[in-house]
């Protein structure tokens, strides 16, 4: 045949509108991921970064506009259809259930019809990553520090065995070195080979670790491109890093 | 080993139903018999609607529908096809299954008081449905034979079957309990919307547990049908047995089958006790205080408030029994 066809993102957001109401809080809002990236979503607060991650997850579904995951439209897919396709959101404030145990915790993300050996792989990539939970298993999560419960949050999305990850704000509300641990900890994930989209308010640390970025911006995509070029950028170091 | 397999909660609900089916062997009194009858119907009535009031966070206030659904199948079997309750009982719960099936879908795209109105509504509009259905004769109640020659014997038949139902019901609520079902529904009492995007089918696992609890209403309603003798719509279809149950199950805690059992115990002690002592109209203003008073100062049931106060007294004696714990 001899063509090439250019690659196709593993995510696709396609002039996506979304209002709350009259307020319009997306503005056709369009962005791409290919396979293995790292890609940040930064903005200020009210940017409208969580309503995209909803709408692309599908726990809303936007008013116009497309969203393609893996070459398929999931644009009207509710959120279990989207995590049965291996594209997983975890989302802000954690959203975990504190009377749950750890291991109740990943039982329930855990896909079904997996086999033993499997479930046990997914489990060891979990302690890889976050070493801490392996003695914690039968501990309560309300019990937990907010780090350690923002580990939980994300190993909770791994044990989904994700091809893409979305991630809320994993660093809000942790005191620096925790979000430079979980900060870390999502770097190693997209290292093996777990694709991430990650949005934070937090635009300096998460460029460090991004490959690209999109700036959010009253609903609209307001610049991007590389992380590194990003970080040089005055307009992007004036208005999202105060400096 | 089945009994490595056990776990204290399932030794108390054998202990429960086994201690329950033993009292006609003890005595044939007819005033024990009916009260026990009454109590073990509404335990199973409380514990059958807390598969989806509790575990699922989704109260319905319209759970004697299916009670009245299952009775009257059951009824209505026996008067056109001549078949015994142990036989119509089942049909009537596949029938009130059914039905939970029918109306679930579009029920439980409501929440909280939307859901808890319209499942009132729906009740109301089953019994109107039934009352006037052609060739039931519904309206006019339907005479049904004892289930044995001899009255005393009837009623404890009737009774035993009565605690089979409550046995199934406990069994189903600990199944329900001990699976990733159960956490799946859990998880949806405590955020429906982080539920799927763990990838839980929140419409399916409520649609499932709505079909059961309606089920088992049904169950116990097939029984309840042969146990009054005389069925009409009004102590099947009575709008009063839906909220009892509710408080029933919101007295005792909602967490596991042991919560509703003992509200339904207690609820019924208390009443009859209340009724004894001081007659009908005092005992209901006497009763309605004593609810107001355990949901203000007891919000979360009086099981796991017990439970609170004997493991701040003996640590580690008594474990959780459900992966969400109580309310």
């Amino acid at each position: 045949m001899g063509e090439t066809t250019a690659r196709e993102p593993l995510l696709a957001v396609e002039g996506v509108d979304f209002s709350y109401g009259r307020a319009r809080v997306l503005r056709d809002v369009s962005l791409s991921v290919e396979p293995g990236e790292l890609v940040a979503l930064l903005g200020s607060n009210g940017a409208g970064k969580t309503t995209l991650l909803e709408n692309v997850s599908g726990l809303s579904t936007p008013d116009s506009g497309a969203i393609r995951f893996d070459g398929e439209d999931v644009t009207a897919l509710a959120a279990n259809a989207t995590w049965k396709r291996g594209l997983v959101h975890v989302p802000e404030d954690r959203k975990l259930f504190p009377e749950m145990t750890i291991a109740e915790t990943f039982a329930i993300a855990t896909p079904r019809g997996l086999d033993e050996e499997t479930v046990s792989g997914l489990r060891e990539r979990v302690f890889e990553i976050f070493p801490d939970l392996e003695s914690r298993l039968d501990q309560r999560v309300g019990t937990m520090s907010g780090g350690q419960q923002q580990m939980v949050s994300m190993s909770r999305g791994l044990m989904s065995d994700p091809d893409m990850l979305l991630l809320d704000e994993p660093t809000l509300g942790l005191a620096p070195d925790l979000a430079a641990d979980i900060l870390d900890a999502i770097g190693r994930i997209n290292e093996a080979g777990t694709t991430v989209l990650l949005v934070s308010q937090q635009a300096l640390s998460a460029l460090d670790i991004a490959d690209r970025a999109y700036v959010l911006d009253n609903g609209e995509v307001t610049l991007s491109g590389p992380a590194t070029e990003l970080k040089r950028s005055d307009e992007v170091r004036e208005a999202y890093l105060g400096m | 080993m089945i009994r490595d397999r056990l776990d204290s909660s399932d030794r108390l609900a054998i202990v429960v139903v086994g201690v329950l089916a033993l009292v006609p062997a003890l005595t044939m009194d007819q005033y024990v018999l009916s009260f026990l009858m009454l109590l073990v119907m509404y335990a199973s009535l409380a514990v059958g609607w807390n598969v989806l009031g509790g575990y699922a966070g989704y109260e319905s206030f319209g759970h004697v529908a299916f009670l009245g659904v299952g009775g009257y199948t059951s009824v209505w079997l026996f008067v056109e096809y001549g078949l015994e309750p142990y036989l119509t009982a089942p049909i009537g719960a596949a029938v009130a299954g059914f039905v939970a099936l029918v109306v679930g879908y579009p029920a439980l795209r409501l929440k909280g008081p939307y859901f808890a109105l319209v499942t009132l509504v729906i009740a109301l509009g089953i019994q109107a449905l039934v009352t006037n259905l052609p060739g039931l004769d519904a309206s006019q109640g339907i005479f049904l034979p004892a289930a044995l020659d001899d009255p005393a014997h009837s009623q404890a038949l009737l009774y035993l079957l009565m605690v089979g139902v409550l046995g199934v019901t406990i069994l189903a609520a600990r199944l329900v309990e001990r699976s990733k079902y159960g956490i799946g529904l859990y998880a949806i009492r405590e955020d429906e919307a982080v539920a799927s995007t763990q990838g839980i089918d929140t419409t399916r696992l409520k649609v499932g547990a709505f079909v059961l609890s309606a089920a088992l209403a049904g169950l116990a309603g097939g029984i309840y049908a042969w146990y009054l003798g005389y069925v009409t719509p009004t102590p099947m279809f009575d709008v009063r047995v839906s909220i009892l149950v509710v408080l029933m199950a919101l007295l005792g805690g909602t967490g596991n089958w042991i919560g509703p059992f003992v509200g339904a115990a207690a609820l019924r002690v208390v009443d009859e006790i209340l009724v004894l002592q001081f007659g009908g109209q005092v005992a209901q203003i006497m009763y309605g205080l004593v609810l107001v008073g355990v949901i203000l100062y007891l919000p979360h049931g009086v099981v796991p408030w017990l439970r609170r106060h004997a493991r701040s007294r003996l640590p580690d004696r008594l474990g959780g029994a459900t992966p969400g714990g109580d309310r």
